[in-house]
């Protein structure tokens, strides 16, 4: 699709009518733009804002509620074990979700379809439904509440994404590839690593992001199961049941950089691989 | 050419069969390659000659029978632990690698040396005519270069047999021409054991020193080209491997591979048999003649010696015309006419005559 304004640079001169229409069409997307990002902008704005309740108008201008936010150790060690219970939920996500989706889509056997429907149900399942069920369960095993439980609930929540986004990845897998890999000397252990791996490295990157931030930001399941362990967002629950803390704005502005970052780099990265791979399909 | 016909042929193909559940897809094929032969298997799709091809490569077990390559049985062997390449029909070179390591890939697999892939990989590059071309991306090249690239990263292990699954497919016509000659000159370059598989009868008629016709999972010949083009064994061998004319006729008499035959007009026709067991007199059988055997001769009236129609038909193209002929009303001969000989006109009355030794029964 062209852009709007070459559009209408191609047009006739005479009718008016294609350039009101893309005019239409830019107002309408940056209306949609305000309407998803606007309270992120606020977030951000009352971050940097010296009133000590948010609000409007803005204050001057300060940088104390980040160095609140990072002074205090309870809100930082929150940070911490978000981070690294995503990052093991996401390398725990893509190492069951590859296998699984390379049986699913190189594979045919009975009850696939069954398969499909159990892995894409807890999509449909309530959150609060999950909770309460991984609540009854680690009661057998309450040694796993807390990190492990976490990792575990956000693993079975996550999953379902992975497999999909790998299994789409895989249809389009020419399988003459790993052929003729396998024809040139290649056992199936080094065509995974040689071929598969490389591949699907753009569908792991994907899932991989995908997978961090869900379970970084995940609050409902993790609340259930986290016992005396506060991932962040339930760090932020509870300091906000006591008072609306400026520094919390602070954090969240900091997450929202280093989350967008990394998903700008992600996206750079992928784009610059398709371009040097060609179509896969070619 | 190094043709040895020892107790070892490079690849054995003993009694094979492949059935896929019920469906039988090859049965009881036996063929013996000699090493640095170039052998075709050639047939219409299903055929059974891929499916051959893989239990070559070791993608698909047999369902009986045996396939040594010098000498040894390969049953049960992996794809990866057996000493043949396959250039694949879609080529299948790894787009997140670049030329040079694509063609050094089976090199890195077998563990050679550093150094050693570096020249070997130079050296294959030179070879493909890509010399400079190493460190190309292969979204980078043309689909001729590609096909030269897979043929390469095939052969750099240095194959007891190389397998190519109709790798010219995918090229335009004139690309095609180029690379039959090339593949050939490679393949004598190296004296390398090639098996060939294609549904295109002229290339395989160009490149091959013998063609196995593969029709329903069976080989109906094999033999080089111009003994399957010239003598075919069977009526599905003549008319899958160029045009031809087939008439019906029964066997008068044989006197060895000579036989004299009755059409349905009455004419009597002689006739050559290459078949195994030549037929007996007194069957039905088929003859056929190649287009470009029959010559033409204006005549007035039907003749009793020979076959004759009107034209109805003439198709011009190029170097050649193709005259069709009506002989009756349910046969239609036709004859290739080099360009400056006779052309009859249309609705003109013609006698057709053939060489004696151009007329094979099937």
């Amino acid at each position: 699709m062209l852009p709007p304004t070459q559009s209408s640079k191609a047009a006739p001169r005479n009718s008016d009518r294609p350039e009101l229409a893309s005019w239409f069409g830019s107002f309408y997307s940056v209306l949609v733009f305000i309407f998803f990002y606007a309270p992120i902008v606020v977030i951000i704005l009352f971050a940097f804002s010296d009133r000590a309740i948010p609000g409007l108008p803005l204050g001057n201008f300060t940088l104390k509620w980040f160095a609140e936010a990072i002074g205090d150790p309870s809100l930082m060690e929150s940070l911490w074990l978000s981070t690294w219970v995503a990052f093991v939920t996401a390398i725990l996500a893509c190492s069951i979700g590859l296998p699984a989706a390379m049986v699913l889509a190189w594979r045919g056997f009975r009850g696939k379809t069954l398969v499909f429907a159990l892995i894409l149900s807890p999509i449909i399942i309530p959150q609060m439904v999950t909770g309460i069920s991984l609540l009854l369960l680690f009661r057998q095993a309450p040694q796993l509440m807390g990190s492990i439980g976490i990792i575990i609930a956000h693993t079975t929540l996550t999953l379902c994404f992975a497999v999909m986004i790998f299994y789409s990845r895989l249809l389009g897998f020419r399988k003459s590839y790993i052929e003729a890999a396998m024809d040139l000397g290649a056992s199936e252990l080094r065509v995974f690593f040689e071929i598969i791996l490389p591949l699907t490295m753009p569908a792991i990157v994907a899932v991989v992001l995908l997978v961090f931030t869900e379970s970084f930001g995940e609050f409902i399941v993790a609340w259930f199961v986290s016992g005396f362990n506060e991932t962040l967002p339930i760090a932020i629950w509870t300091s906000l049941r006591f008072m609306l803390s400026p520094k919390i704005n602070a954090i969240a502005t900091i997450i929202l950089l280093v989350t967008m970052t990394l998903s700008v780099a992600a996206q750079l990265w992928m784009l610059r691989q398709m371009r040097k791979t060609g179509d896969m399909e070619r | 050419m190094n043709m040895r016909t020892d107790q070892n042929p490079a690849v054995a193909i003993d009694s094979v069969v492949k059935y896929y559940d019920e469906v039988r897809a090859v049965s009881s094929v036996n063929i013996d390659i000699a090493e640095g032969e170039f052998v075709t298997l050639l047939g219409p799709s299903g055929c059974g000659k891929s499916t051959l091809l893989r239990m070559i490569s070791g993608f698909l077990e047999p369902t009986s029978g045996d396939i040594r390559l010098n000498g040894s049985s390969v049953l049960g062997v992996p794809p990866f632990k057996r000493n043949t390449s396959l250039v694949f029909q879609d080529y299948a070179l790894f787009p997140h690698r670049t030329v040079a390591q694509n063609l050094a890939f089976g090199l890195r697999m077998r563990r050679t040396a550093a150094g050693e892939i570096t020249r070997k990989v130079g050296d294959m590059l030179d070879m493909l005519g890509l010399p400079g071309m190493g460190n190309r991306r292969i979204s980078e090249i043309s689909g001729g270069q590609a096909q030269r690239v897979a043929l390469g990263r095939a052969l750099i292990v240095e194959p007891a047999v190389l397998l190519l699954d109709e790798p010219l497919g995918a090229l335009d016509f004139k690309l095609r021409k180029q690379m039959q000659s090339e593949l050939k000159r490679i393949q004598r370059q190296l004296g390398a054991t090639f098996i060939y598989v294609t549904h295109d009868q002229e290339e395989a008629l160009t490149m091959s020193d013998r063609i196995a016709v593969m029709n329903q999972g069976e080989v109906e010949q094999l033999a080089p080209p111009e003994d399957v083009y010239k003598r075919p064994a069977t009526s599905f061998v003549a008319d899958f491997v160029g045009e031809t004319n087939v008439l019906e006729i029964t066997v008068e008499a044989m006197n060895g591979r000579k036989a004299s035959v009755r059409d349905a007009h009455g004419h009597l026709l002689e006739a050559n048999s290459f078949a195994a067991t030549p037929p007996s007199p007194g069957s039905q059988s088929k003859l056929v003649i190649r287009p470009e055997q029959i010559t033409l001769k204006q005549t007035t009236s039907k003749s009793a010696a020979r076959l004759s129609g009107t034209v109805d038909e003439i198709i011009f193209s190029g170097a050649t015309a193709r005259v069709f002929v009506r002989v009756s009303d349910n046969e239609r001969f036709h004859a290739s006419i080099t360009d400056g000989e006779n052309i009859p006109a249309i609705s003109q009355m013609v006698e057709l005559d053939w060489a004696s030794d151009a007329a094979v029964l099937v």
